[in-house]
């Protein structure tokens, strides 16, 4: 039932696309109706032809005992009968012999002399009938009639009716589909304004973003500069020093310092991706302590972070990136509300709402300076800001309404001057449920007595001989070679390879996806493993399906997915 | 005596006298009550047009493609007008032939008869109850007949008597009898 309205709708969009179209149509109406009243008048015409060619014969029949025995006033008496009918111009009956008995003739025309027996025809606007007055078969005359096929003036008017609808209808049509364009056209200049403001809105919400992500950059590179103290210490140290216990202190020291390193480069790239609003159903808890080191980074040494978050929080649906985004913002917010350091906690909780919509409560809660009550209603107003020229630009809690408005919750705050302020964030629970989490089995590092080859395609040398050796490490030999048209060649002249394992960004014109593509085509049993830093080329990667190591990665990571990729294949 | 005698035969010389020349003044009388030509011409037209109009049993007709007949009985008001109008004429599809008869009439042998003076009424006996379609000329003075001239406004008009049409098994259209002047049911 809905199918037809749509196509309906469909047919009038198509047809009343422009204008144009539509006086066609009108013009097609026109055409239509006059070739209507053409048709209508000829057969008009033959149904007059018939009617006359019936009064006629009745008229004949009529005739014949007065015709056959001289009774001029009977025959007079029938014709008069007709001479009461406007439409009958003339009528006249003719003996045997083609003698005139009687007849009449309007003003305008004549009774032919003598009688002619005639197939019915139109002699300009009259019809002409004669018909043989006959008894049994013995002829006794034959009778005239003329007959005007309309009266002038009430053919005008019909006509006058007929072009008055059709023209009517005409303008109806030629309007409609006017009005119907037009509303069609600015349907579509405010689609493209809709699209246009969509992209405003996604430039606005990159730029959010990209704020928060400036008030980070200060505290990582910061963070960066301590880790790489302890890392380029320690090594030194390492070189100076034999005592095993020793080394042993120093090493762990080094790859706890790269470890973090390694998590916070992996959370700001997660973080800084342009991505669309992706709802998707997320737990809170584990979103959450995962930005610990985020977190951590961005806010100062005399800021303490603790969280709340009890396992049994109900899933929401939201934009990850973007709830992420909207916790750092609260949280930064809250650490310029305690210039001289202060507690923030993170606490949640599930808020069941019987008979509607359940929902989990985030709260930020800080210990600052908190917020003038005059000021509150304004604080998510973008570009409302009390903070200095250059320190802040206003869009950070504008960013967490407009975010807590797009998943289907909303944000509120309580502040009290001088003691703090609380910011309770409220997203609908959904009763999706969490997408599994990709298992993958934690195997140790496996040497295998056979050594086997695996193509290593790298274009970094350093890269290259760290994950060389990762690879001896594990049993493998390889050939290395630095960029994809380089391994394809490779491969092209020697296929004994067990497995390829390769950088994703390189030089050429083959990525690292293009290569993998190529290998499947190719040698579709070859197990192929892409390794990469940058997570915009992971998302693509693993969209596809292809087996991806994130760097930096570790001998277990690396012995692992050689192994889910070689039993695969 | 002598001239009572010869007044009587006198008389009955002036009565042989006068007879013939009464006879001769009926004739004359005669000749003068005679219609015109030009209304007999109609009348004969008219005894050929009746057919079409009337309906024989189909016992009527023995032959299909036989003539139909018209009968003169007693004397011949038209002489040589009645053959020359109907010479060449056809009613329902049969060719018409006119047949002065005498004193009798061979069953089925006219379908129309058209009563003379002096026609035997012996004739007109055998006629009744038969198909036959009898035409008298009351102008003339003669009655009888299922249909009869008569003349209204110096024109030749007809009675009908359907009644004794009916019983001659004739039917007559009711557009004649629509025409005639006056109709006997």
């Amino acid at each position: 039932m809905k199918t037809m309205p749509a196509m309906l709708d469909r047919l009038a969009r198509r047809l009343t696309a422009s204008p144009a179209i539509a006086l066609l149509i009108a013009l097609a109406l026109i055409v239509g109706g006059l070739t209507l009243a053409i048709q209508n008048d000829r057969l008009g015409k033959v149904e007059k032809l018939r009617q006359a060619s019936v009064q006629a014969q009745i008229l004949a029949g009529s005739l014949a005992a007065p015709l056959a025995f001289d009774d001029g006033n009977a025959v007079r008496e029938y014709l008069n009968a007709f001479r009461k009918d406007p439409a009958i111009r003339a009528a006249a009956a003719y003996d045997d012999k083609g003698r005139l008995i009687a007849g009449f003739a309007q003003p305008g025309t004549v009774l032919p002399a003598s009688a002619q027996l005639a197939p019915p025809a139109i002699q300009g606007r009259d019809l002409v009938v004669t018909a043989a007055v006959a008894q049994e078969g013995s002829r006794i005359g034959s009778v005239y009639l003329r007959s005007s096929i309309e009266t002038g003036l009430r053919r005008a008017m019909r006509y006058l009716g007929i072009a008055l609808i059709v023209i009517f209808a005409s303008l109806l049509v030629a309007l409609l589909g006017a009005s119907y364009a037009s509303l069609s056209h600015s349907h579509a200049r405010l689609e493209a304004e809709i699209e246009s403001r969509e992209k405003a809105e996604a430039a606005l919400r990159q730029s959010q973003k990209m704020e928060a992500m400036g008030q980070l950059t200060g505290g990582v590179a910061h963070d960066f500069n301590n880790l790489l103290m302890v890392a380029s210490s320690g090594i030194e140290l390492l070189e100076r020093t034999s005592d095993p216990s020793k080394r042993d202190r120093l090493k762990a020291g080094i790859r706890q310092a790269i470890d973090r390193g390694a998590k916070l480069t992996q959370q700001l790239l997660t973080f800084a991706r342009r991505s669309p609003l992706n709802p998707e159903v997320v737990d809170l808890a584990e979103r959450i302590r995962g930005m610990d080191t985020l977190l951590d980074r961005s806010l100062r040494e005399d800021v303490a972070v603790i969280f709340e978050l009890p396992a049994d929080l109900w899933p929401v649906e939201v934009d990850a990136s973007q709830l992420e985004v909207a916790i750092l913002n609260m949280a930064l917010n809250a650490r310029d509300a305690m210039p001289n350091g202060g507690t923030i906690t993170i606490s949640a909780h599930n808020q069941p709402e019987p008979g509607g919509q359940d929902s989990v409560v985030l709260m930020i809660a800080d210990t600052g300076v908190g917020i003038d009550s005059d000021q509150l209603v304004q604080i998510f107003e973008p570009f409302f800001t009390t903070k200095g020229v250059g320190q802040g630009t206003g869009l950070g809690l504008s960013q967490v309404y407009g975010f807590a408005r797009s998943a289907g919750g909303d944000i509120q705050v309580e502040s009290e001057v001088g003691r703090g302020t609380v910011m309770r964030l409220r997203l609908p629970r959904t009763l999706k449920a969490l997408p599994k989490p990709a298992a993958r089995p934690i195997e140790t590092a496996r040497v295998d007595d056979r050594r086997r080859r695996a193509l290593l395609v790298e274009d970094d040398d350093t890269v290259a001989a760290m994950v060389g050796a990762m690879l001896d490490e594990l049993g493998f030999d390889h050939d290395r070679v630095g960029s994809a048209d380089a391994a394809l060649e490779r491969l092209a002249s020697d296929a004994d390879v067990d497995f390829v394992l390769s950088d994703m960004m390189m030089p050429g014109t083959m990525s690292g996806l293009d290569l993998v593509r190529a290998i499947i085509c190719r040698w579709p049993g070859l197990p192929a493993i892409l390794m990469t830093g940058y997570s915009a080329a992971a998302a693509a990667a693993t969209s596809e399906g292809v087996r991806l190591l994130i760097k930096p990665y570790q001998i277990e990571d690396l012995a692992a997915e050689i192994d889910a990729a070689t039993k695969a294949a | 005596m002598a001239p009572l005698t010869g007044s009587l035969a006198l008389w009955r010389r002036l009565c042989t006298l006068a007879l013939p020349l009464l006879a001769g003044g009926s004739a004359i009388a005669l000749a003068a009550n005679a219609p015109p030509p030009l209304e007999q011409a109609v009348k004969a037209s008219y005894i050929t047009k009746f057919a079409p109009f009337i309906e024989w049993p189909a016992g009527a007709f023995a032959n299909p493609d036989g003539p139909f007949m018209i009968c003169l009985a007693g004397h011949d008001a038209f002489g040589s007008t009645l053959d020359e109008i109907a010479r060449g004429q056809k009613v329902k599809g049969r060719r018409i032939q006119v047949r002065r008869i005498g004193d009798t009439l061979s069953p089925g042998a006219c379908h129309m008869l058209v009563i003379g003076e002096g026609t035997p009424n012996a004739l007109l006996a055998q006629v009744a109850g038969q198909p036959v379609l009898t035409v008298a000329d009351r102008s003339a003075g003669l009655d009888g007949g299922m249909i009869r001239f008569v003349r209204r406004a110096g024109r030749v008009r007809f009675e009908i008597d359907n009644g004794a049409a009916r019983v001659a098994h004739l039917a007559i259209s009711s557009k004649l009898l629509d025409l005639a002047v006056t109709v006997a049911r």
